[in-house]
């Protein structure tokens, strides 16, 4: 083994790192936003997600009404939780959407 | 001395000390980010926390080829490697000791945290820095054990490289082996996710569900890696340690058990979280608690306070992991009571029976099994510090799990069918009744039928039980479905949608369906095993249940690691004499170590294992000792993990979450 190729890629390794922890502090605080990937698509990537959960747990509180394991009282409450959260994140990815 | 940088270990120890040094960087920037608000030092400790896993890496690869060349001037390599064992068996030979574990260990750790760091770019700037302070913190404890207390990169203390290694144990040298504690490792390490979430959302003050919602997958996965390393190691017991069984309530196979048995808890009671927003505490309490026992499984394989058969030998590291223990229990004691006031529940339980009072049931039956396995475990050192050393073995694990587990049997089968908040006992027990009759009829059939004993048929009642209220929990969303789909649906139809539209409720279903063939199995063959031992000479048989075994022949086999008496014994059915297999177990003495190792001889079938030992040659020198075990449907608990395990991917995979239709946003929205 080359005596010389520990020490190589150990400065290799050391200049590796060393950029990628002080790179964040010469770029600007828009391209943070935006470097590496898309902050806006990752966004709206986000709260699709969370949209598609709080649509699921409203579909699993259907089946859990219509089986009878939620009553009225609570079923209306908790579909009227999620429907807020719901609207919240539609506005949100509307917001997205007009910047 | 010979050694020096003729191989690539020093780079492999520079890269775990950057590791290390990335780690201290990752959490003192975590915490100046999460302080601060700051994006550019966000931007860098995720970077940071990136590298650190990409380090840990580099520094488990060098390992790797020191192992793959044969360099001995690594004591660690040395101690646990030698030319003659197959590659597999060399990169295998990582985790044979405590050095490499540790390192594998800290890497797996390192790799999660950079696995979470790349996913944070899409999460929350207010909880991440948090997290990542908290991930690296786990990361910065290991990685210090590794580097400073149990470094495998060390030269060996002689003036010259010797020519060859000590080899490694034989009973690692397995497929199994390869296999097993990396899958463990990756569910414990995994399981530190949900850890980091919960200390990052107290730390940070985000303590809304979010957290939950952003672990669940890390929990199912560190769940699933977790059940499947429990499998592999009893598998792994069963076909190379040579008893018969497959778990022993042994303390290392306790230590994986037990956060198992915590994250098995937090999966249901995080259910009430989400629904109902109660539990906040207690969960947090789960969360602790089994990343803890991860880190309690090192303490009981390394400190050596206990006797078990896997257990590294003794070492003074043991005293690490108890103040880090210590140190995180005070943490999140400190923490929940600083942010006490956020973390009242909304809501009260307002009858006994409810779901949630059934998830409630079911999470002290796990901690009561948590609390009695620990007990068992630790016996031996309570005892000890009371001047009469004792340990405890099967008869106390089994008398006290046995009946808690056919309880939690029980909660499977009710919990699924309960009403949430307060169920009308009546329309409960019209719900209920059929199973409970049926599971009832089995049990007292199998009575008449001469099932011995008192917990076999309750057990197979149980399960019958549970699988009938499967059934019935099935059958009334199926009728909701076809009620939904009116005149235009086929039932095949229908069920798809069911199964698509609720993919987390069925697959969760489908976990318990493997829990109970899984039971069954454990049932059978503990309630009804048999095993003989017998001595044979050439041309004579024996007769167990339906075998006949006859051996043909003893002989020994000389190989480069290892020689083996080796014996052929055919196997015909008693009754009608009809030819079934040859099996040739082995009795094996390795060259360098001079261990024996049993070589088990199986033959397997849906109904029974035929399980057939050589023990060794009787004393006149011609009769082989043998060793027989009948296991009735043994095979059936590996095909009842495997059905846990599609379970868990089920729920896990992405799928029918993400295609949600933009009339159901509006339909939803509307109502709100």
């Amino acid at each position: 083994m080359d005596g010389m190729l520990p020490i190589v890629l150990g400065v290799g390794l050391t200049l590796f790192v060393v950029w990628q922890i002080a790179r964040s502090h010469f770029i600007s605080g828009d391209q943070l936003d935006h470097d590496p990937e898309n902050y806006g698509a990752e966004q709206t990537r986000t709260l699709n997600d969370q949209r598609a959960r709080c649509l699921q747990v409203l579909r699993e509180l259907e089946l859990d009404f219509a089986t009878g394991k939620v009553s009225g009282e609570d079923y209306n409450q908790m579909r009227a939780g999620l429907g807020r959260e719901l609207v919240q994140l539609v506005s949100q990815l509307k917001g997205l959407q007009n910047n | 001395m010979t050694h020096g940088f003729s191989s690539l270990s020093p780079f492999g120890n520079y890269a775990l000390c950057l590791a290390w040094g990335l780690s201290l960087f990752g959490v003192l920037a975590g915490i100046y980010a999460g302080r601060s608000h700051s994006r550019a030092w966000l931007h860098s400790v995720t970077n940071s926390t990136i590298a650190v896993g990409i380090c840990a890496v580099v520094s488990l690869v060098v390992l790797a080829i020191g192992f793959a060349t044969d360099d001995y001037s690594v004591q660690y390599i040395w101690q646990f490697s030698n030319r003659d064992m197959d590659l597999i068996y060399k990169i295998t030979a990582i985790w044979g000791g405590m050095d490499g574990s540790m390192l594998l260990w800290a890497g797996m750790l390192a790799v999660m945290g950079a696995l979470v760091a790349w996913n944070s770019r899409k999460q929350s700037r207010l909880l991440m820095p948090w997290v990542l302070a908290v991930i690296n913190s786990s990361s910065m404890f290991f990685l210090t054990i590794t580097l400073f207390l149990t470094n495998p990169f060390r030269y060996i203390r002689a003036d010259f490289i010797p020519p060859d290694g000590n080899g490694l144990n034989p009973l690692l040298q397995n497929p199994y082996m390869a296999v097993h504690p990396p899958t463990l490792y990756l569910g414990f390490t995994t399981l530190s996710v949900p850890f980091a979430f919960c200390m990052g959302a107290l730390l940070s003050g985000q303590i809304s569900n979010e957290w939950i919602r952003l672990t669940r997958r890390w929990t199912l996965i560190g769940w699933g890696f977790l059940t499947a390393g429990i499998v592999l190691g009893g598998h792994w017991a069963y076909l190379e340690l040579g008893w018969g069984g497959f778990w022993a309530w042994d303390p290392v196979e306790n230590s994986s058990f037990l956060p198992w048995l915590t994250a098995t808890a937090f999966l249901h009671s995080v259910m009430v979280q989400e629904r109902k927003n109660m539990l906040k505490i207690w969960n947090i309490w789960l969360v602790t608690l089994t990343y803890g026992l991860t880190v309690f499984g090192t303490f009981l394989t390394r400190s050596g306070v206990v006797q078990s058969v896997h257990a590294f030998a003794s070492t003074d590291i043991g005293w690490v992991f108890l103040v880090y223990l210590a140190f995180l229990f005070l943490l999140t004691a400190g923490m929940i009571w600083y942010r006490r006031a956020e973390l009242r529940s909304e809501r009260k339980i307002e009858s006994v029976l409810s779901r949630e009072s059934a998830f409630l049931v079911n999470n002290l039956i796990f901690l009561s099994i948590t609390f009695a396995v620990f007990w068992g475990v630790m016996f031996p050192v309570f005892s000890e510090w009371l001047g009469d050393k004792k340990s405890i073995g099967q008869p106390f694990f089994n008398a006290i799990n046995v009946p808690l587990f056919l309880l939690m049997i029980l909660m499977m089968g009710v919990g699924p069918l309960i009403a949430w908040r307060k169920a009308d006992p009546k329309r409960l027990l019209n719900t209920l009744i059929w199973p409970l009759l049926g599971g009832l009829a089995l049990a007292l059939v199998l009575v008449w039928g001469g099932v011995p004993g008192f917990y076999p048929p309750l057990a197979y009642g149980l399960c019958f039980f549970v699988l009938l209220a499967i059934g019935v929990e099935m059958h009334r969303g199926l009728r909701v479905q076809r009620a939904a789909s009116g005149e235009n649906g086929s039932l095949v139809g229908d069920t798809g949608v069911m199964l698509r539209s609720h993919r987390s409720r069925y697959g969760g279903y489908l976990v318990h369906v493997g829990v109970l063939v899984v039971s069954v199995a454990i049932t059978a063959s503990m309630a009804h095993k048999t095993e003989q031992e017998f001595t044979l000479l050439p041309g004579e048989s024996f007769e167990i249940g339906r075998y006949l075994i006859t051996l043909d022949g003893m002989k020994e086999i000389e190989n480069p690691n290892y020689v083996a008496l080796h014996a052929d014994a055919t196997v015909t059915i008693a009754k009608s004499g009809k030819f079934d297999t040859v099996l040739s177990p082995e009795l094996r003495r390795y060259k360098r170590s001079q261990e024996t190792t049993t070589e088990v001889a199986l033959r397997m079938s849906l109904r029974d294992d035929l399980y057939l030992i050589l023990a060794g040659v009787a004393e006149d020198g011609n009769r082989a000792a043998m060793k027989v075990f009948i296991n009735p449907l043994q095979v059936w608990l590996w095909f009842g993990a495997l059905i846990m395990l599609a379970g868990t991917v089920v729920v896990i995979l992405p799928g029918a979450q993400q295609t949600v239709t933009v009339a159901e946003v509006s339909d939803a929205t509307e109502r709100a």
